[in-house]
């Protein structure tokens, strides 16, 4: 639901752009298209793309750099430029060099696909399914099938982790939305996972911010107070806490008379927003249910995550705690 | 350190926001949102705790940029049924002597305040009928519900230690009654320990029963009074029974002028403690128990009194700058006017800039550093003095004169012989400068102007001569520059100033808050580039490529907090960083375009 690309420098320059027209639509369609489900690896440490704003973009037509900016504005607010660590000593001194640290993230977690023009896919030694000559791109398979907004999945452990690796790898921040999030194995098992795969980039780990948000009486056993379901949370994210380092907020929220209800369910990340209408729970994998997820456009990801921020939500917080 | 405020019912905020206070805390919001209500709190509540006026309209320490307008006015709604609440938690680590003691162990401690107007009995008429008029007449009557229309003051002080309440009082007449304490709690039980081992110790030697300390304590609680001449209570009172029946008499009121000596007890009281002891009792026994007693209360009153120091204290640090920073007149050295606005209008940092090397050469180094204002000018002091003092100098000066000092080759020009010889001097130059320096060790009296000096023709000019936006941002550095250890609240700093120079005002902040002054900044801003900065310095702290001298920046030291209105109230939410300096949560309205660029340049 959310692929990572590598866009190669020479996709900005002006000698790809002065082949013909065909440049500025297959360019534009391809950050448009990224800004709707995808990541770009901005490879060591961000230089990637300060080069290619830097360098790169001025040499390009005012009217197509005001485009591109614009695009890579928009990737840049949903936090979809993503960072990839150093791997070079120096600074990378040529294309080539760049596509060199592609490959290597590339063996770490691979890219949907590295796109780059045709000189420099000539130039490399390398052999590799994810390469994509850039004019061909949106042909190619490794595109057309990057573009689905759904997923059908089993409500099973493995699927979910298989789901939720690539969505969580580079978020920050997550927030988890089910009124029936409790400590029970059955949705403990499902915060477990997001803990366990968020921030697994490959590259050195990214710790981040988990938050539950969930309904004050649907906190299991019944007939505890708040602060002991809190504790209770506490003394099961624990060991979370310290074997993944993140960070994570439970907020127990309860719905106000005569307003909307606490009900739908959602994965909220920095990046995307993903509807999950059959809840977080994560069954055996001997019964799985099977279930849809399906990913939100900015406007709503926007909406849910202003709804269970305290200040701005239709739902009265009961109590929040904060781990560790 | 301040931790966290909390403000409701203030202006803009209905129901109470929780503002996390952290080494930089950065307000941002749209005009009118209501985000200067959170610094204008603190104002007050200085202001308050310092005279006692809680209607107060304008401050001492906000001047012509801050008026409250009354109770009436900064009471949210207008409805003065309400009450501002107003609570700041702290952290202890800085406490030493008195206020360790009485805080114990705790890391944090809240003091939440409740200010409004005192509940009296609402009065009502009602029909009655007059025997000797024979007819039905209506008389005033006191109904048991109680109308927001006493003093104005604050009505309730709650004290929290790691987030659990502790104590909690409530305004009766002249003093303030404990509504409920928690005696278990660690900062009483360790030191109630003590007690109880010294005193009950020596009870039990003679053999005799001795009371539950804790017990005896609990059931003082309602004879418990708090009490002071400020807003704040600093001593417990205990009420004697009569007190406590007149009390009772008055529909829970405590009546006014209840006795307020510090804890020493009257006999009367005595007796009501000795009436819980159970019988068999020593005599010595008594005594230890009494003792034990008074004790207890006066560690109870050590922590109130400490409670009300430590807000002072704290509040003691606030340094306002307002968003409207005077324009000094040319020669500021004449017209020194430390009113209202001295500090609030910026007034205060040509001062400190007369006065104080240091800063004038850090401010220096701001003007004039290529990757900064880049201005030709350059802050220096000009000495004047009078020129009826200078005759003793040059009377001294002139009387050591010799022919050594002076040319004589010039007589023989002379046309006639009544013409005198010329005072030519040898070395004018070393003559003038030995004069100058003469004066200047003098003991005569000197006033110390500023100038500025427009290094590329060496002239000298005055701030007057220069851009307002100079004049503008100077309070700004000095006050980063100047102070140490305080609480900074700054309204629109970057006023005036270019965008490339509101991103440079980010790193004054993060060297006055994160370098060795150890301020603790409250900036209300619309900069982003300030912002935008700051997350650039904590984007190169995780990637270790900060500038040479930069101090680190990590999320903990970063607040933002975004004001918004919700309703018809204002809320305030917290926007988290994470260590690369990225927002985690959205920014409401999507964030700055200048962002982009920032981070990519």
């Amino acid at each position: 639901m959310l692929y990572e690309f590598a866009l190669m420098p020479d996709l900005f320059d002006s000698s790809l752009a002065s082949q013909g027209p065909a440049h500025r639509v297959v360019l534009l369609e391809l950050l448009r298209g990224i800004s709707e489900n995808g990541l770009i690896a901005d490879f060591h440490h961000a230089r990637l793309f300060r080069h290619i704003i830097g360098q790169r973009i001025p040499a390009l037509s005012p009217a197509l750099q005001g485009k591109v900016l614009s695009y890579l504005k928009v990737l840049d607010d949903r936090h979809r430029l993503v960072r990839h660590p150093k791997c070079l000593t120096g600074e990378p001194s040529s294309d080539a060099d760049w596509l060199q640290l592609a490959f290597d993230s590339h063996d770490r977690v691979p890219f949907r696909a590295i796109v780059l023009g045709q000189t420099l896919m000539n130039g490399s030694q390398r052999k590799c399914d994810a390469l994509v000559e850039f004019f061909g791109s949106l042909d190619s398979e490794l595109w057309s099938e990057s573009r689905k907004r759904s997923l059908s999945l089993e409500k099973s452990p493995t699927a979910y982790r298989s789901a939720l690796a690539s969505i969580l790898r580079h978020a920050k921040s997550l927030a988890l939305v089910d009124p029936h999030l409790n400590v029970q194995a059955r949705f403990f098992g499902t915060v477990a996972i997001c803990s366990n795969v968020m921030g697994q980039r490959g590259h050195a780990r990214l710790h981040g911010r988990i938050d539950i948000h969930a309904e004050a009486k649907c906190q299991s056993p019944d007939g505890l107070s708040i602060a002991d379901h809190l504790a209770a949370w506490g003394q099961k994210l624990a060991p979370l806490v310290s074997a993944d380092g993140h960070r994570f907020r439970v907020f127990l929220w309860e719905s106000l008379q005569d307003e909307e209800t606490l009900h739908d369910r959602f994965i909220l990340t920095d990046q995307c927003a993903i509807s999950t209408p059959g809840g977080l729970d994560c069954r055996s994998s001997s019964h799985p249910n099977s279930t849809d997820w399906s990913l939100l456009d900015e406007d709503a990801r926007l909406l849910r995550w202003d709804n269970y921020d305290p200040s701005s939500s239709p739902f009265k917080l009961m109590e929040k705690r904060e781990f560790p | 350190m301040l931790t966290k405020l909390i403000v409701g019912n203030f202006k803009a905020f209905g129901p109470a926001q929780e503002i996390p206070i952290r080494p930089i805390t950065l307000i941002y919001g749209a005009n009118s949102s209501g985000k200067s209500s959170i610094i204008h709190s603190l104002v007050l509540a200085k202001h308050a705790l310092d005279t006692g006026d809680f209607d107060a309209h304008r401050t001492d320490v906000g001047g012509d940029s801050v008026d409250l307008g009354g109770f009436c006015q900064y009471i949210h709604g207008r409805d003065t049924a309400r009450c501002v609440e107003w609570a700041v938690s702290l952290n202890t680590s800085r406490f030493g002597g008195r206020l360790r003691g009485a805080f114990g162990d705790a890391s944090t401690i809240s003091a939440k305040i409740e200010i409004g107007l005192s509940p009296v009995p609402k009065t009502e008429l009602v029909p009655a009928y007059n025997i000797h008029e024979r007819k039905v007449v209506l008389i005033p009557h006191k109904s048991d519900e109680n109308v927001a229309a006493g003093e104005l003051g604050v009505q309730t002080l709650t004290i929290s230690l790691d987030d659990a309440p502790i104590l909690r009082m409530s305004k009766r007449g002249l003093g303030f009654a404990l509504d409920t304490i928690d005696l278990q709690s660690s900062a009483f039980s360790k030191a109630f320990k003590k007690v109880e081992d010294y005193r009950l110790a020596a009870a039990r030697r003679d053999r005799g029963p001795t009371p539950n300390l804790s017990a005896v304590l609990g059931d003082m609680i309602p004879r418990m009074i708090a009490v002071g001449p400020g807003a704040l209570p600093d001593s417990l009172a205990l009420l004697s029974d009569a007190e406590k029946e007149a009390a009772s008499l008055a529909g829970g009121r405590l009546l006014q002028g209840v006795s307020s000596s510090p804890v020493r007890y009257s006999s009367g009281i005595s007796k009501a403690i000795k009436a819980k002891f159970p019988r068999g009792m020593t005599p010595s026994g008594k005594y230890h128990m009494v003792e034990a007693i008074q004790e207890c209360l006066e560690i109870i009153g050590d922590f109130i009194a400490a409670t009300g120091t430590m807000l002072r204290k704290e509040l003691a640090l606030l340094r306002y700058l307002g968003p409207l920073r005077s324009y000094p007149p040319r020669h500021q050295a004449f017209s020194p006017h430390h009113d209202a606005n001295w500090h609030a209008g910026g007034g205060y940092a040509w001062d400190v800039l007369r006065t104080d090397d240091l800063v004038r050469w850090l401010v220096n180094k701001w003007l004039s550093a290529p990757e900064r204002l880049q201005t030709p000018y350059r802050i220096a002091l000009r000495e004047l003095v009078g020129t009826d003092l200078l005759q003793d100098i040059l009377n001294g000066w002139l009387q050591q004169m010799t022919p050594d000092h002076l040319r004589t080759d010039l007589a023989s020009q002379h046309e006639s012989e009544d013409q005198v010889d010329p005072c030519v001097f040898l070395d004018p130059e070393a003559e003038v400068s030995k004069l100058v320096s003469t004066i200047r060790t003098s003991s005569v009296g000197k006033i110390n102007d500023l100038i500025m000096i427009d290094q590329r023709s060496n002239t000298v000019v005055s701030h007057r001569d220069v851009g307002i936006g100079i004049s503008q941002v100077l309070p700004v550095l000095v006050t980063a520059y100047a102070s140490k250890h305080e609480l900074i609240a700054i309204e629109q700093p970057e006023l005036h100033l270019h965008p490339a120079l509101q991103a440079d005002l980010g790193d004054v902040f993060i060297q006055s808050a994160l370098g060795d002054s150890k301020n603790t900044l409250l900036i209300e801003s619309h900069s982003e580039h300030l912002l935008l900065r700051i997350m650039r310095r904590m984007r190169e702290t995780n990637s270790k490529e900060l500038p040479e001298g930069v101090p680190e920046v990590t999320p903990k030291d970063v607040c933002i907090l975004f004001v918004q209105p919700k309703g018809s109230a204002s809320v305030v939410r917290q926007l988290e960083l994470d260590a690369e300096g990225q927002l985690l949560d959205a920014w409401p309205g999507g964030f700055f375009e200048e962002g982009f660029r920032e981070r990519f340049a």
